[in-house]
């Protein structure tokens, strides 16, 4: 490696590991983005003109490597989550009757909604992780690109690969299933209340 | 009738579009005529806007803990040596 790439690896390999964990919770595969990172960072080091800081330039291609990631992941595992869609889809169209209405199940006015602080409660948290683990990979990204992210639709849907109104689909059935999901667990942190 | 009034399953589709791209006004206004008449619908959309502060905040502390993480000085020293065969085989 040139003397520059070492100093680069030296000052911002930490933060570009930290910043790949953070946004594909996997240590394994962190590590294997901040090393493509280096190596096209290598490749590409010729065009490099020093516009913007060797830093800004690094997470440029790491941000790029993430989205590939995701692109990637999505297409591969779409085949094996197909059968758990369709079964997670019929069960949210059970969550309504024939004319549209919501099942007297759904209806039932659980108000774990008006609770404070949620998100400082370990036993809601946990429960909301598990309820998010359940979800198939291809919604529970949509729904990280939504939260994490923080992007607008259009460019979240140029990511995944996917049109807007399936987007709009995949988030509204990831969050009845994660609705559902907690008026049925709502006992795990509220049964001190 | 029918067509005036969306369904409650619509109206949960339309809870979600609403936040991602706004309803066009028509649409808007008949969305918002079922949740005056709709509880179950109204308590829909409650826990949806939870939700989403609920997820917004749990993927932000997530964020500020993990963003901390560094590799460890071992798996570090792997990376440099496999970038340096690999940038000058």
């Amino acid at each position: 490696m040139d003397h520059q790439l070492i100093e680069w690896f030296e000052a911002y390999s930490d933060d570009l590991y930290g910043w790949a964990y953070y946004k594909t919770s996997s240590k394994e595969v962190a590590e294997d983005l901040v090393q493509d990172t280096f190596l096209s960072a290598a490749k590409g080091k010729q065009g490099f003109n020093n516009q913007s800081s060797a830093k800004t330039w690094l997470f440029s291609i790491l941000n790029n490597k993430i989205v590939d990631h995701y692109r990637g992941r999505a297409k591969k595992q779409r085949m094996a989550e197909e059968v758990k869609e369709k079964e997670m889809s019929e069960t949210i169209g059970s969550f309504f009757v024939s004319d549209g209405s919501w099942s007297n199940l759904q209806a039932d006015n659980v108000d774990w909604h008006r609770d404070r602080e949620l998100w400082d409660n370990p036993d809601f948290v946990q429960t909301m992780n598990s309820c998010m683990a359940d979800l198939p990979d291809h919604w529970r990204s949509a729904i990280s690109f939504k939260y994490l992210f923080n992007k607008k639709s259009k460019e979240i849907c140029q990511e995944l690969g996917v049109t807007q109104s399936n987007y709009w689909q995949i988030i509204h059935r990831a969050k009845l299933f994660l609705r559902d999901c907690l008026n049925k667990l709502q006992g795990n942190w509220r049964r001190s209340n | 009738m029918d067509r005036l009034f969306f369904t409650c399953e619509h109206t949960s589709y339309l809870v979600e579009r609403d936040k991602v791209d706004k309803l066009p006004l028509l649409q808007r206004l008949r969305y918002w005529v079922h949740l005056q008449y709709c509880r179950a619908c109204l308590n829909f959309k409650r826990q949806s806007d939870r939700l989403d502060d609920i997820l917004s905040i749990i993927f932000h502390k997530d964020y500020a803990k993990k963003k901390l993480e560094k590799m460890d000085e071992a798996s570090k020293e792997t990376m440099r040596k496999r970038l340096e065969e690999k940038i000058n085989p």
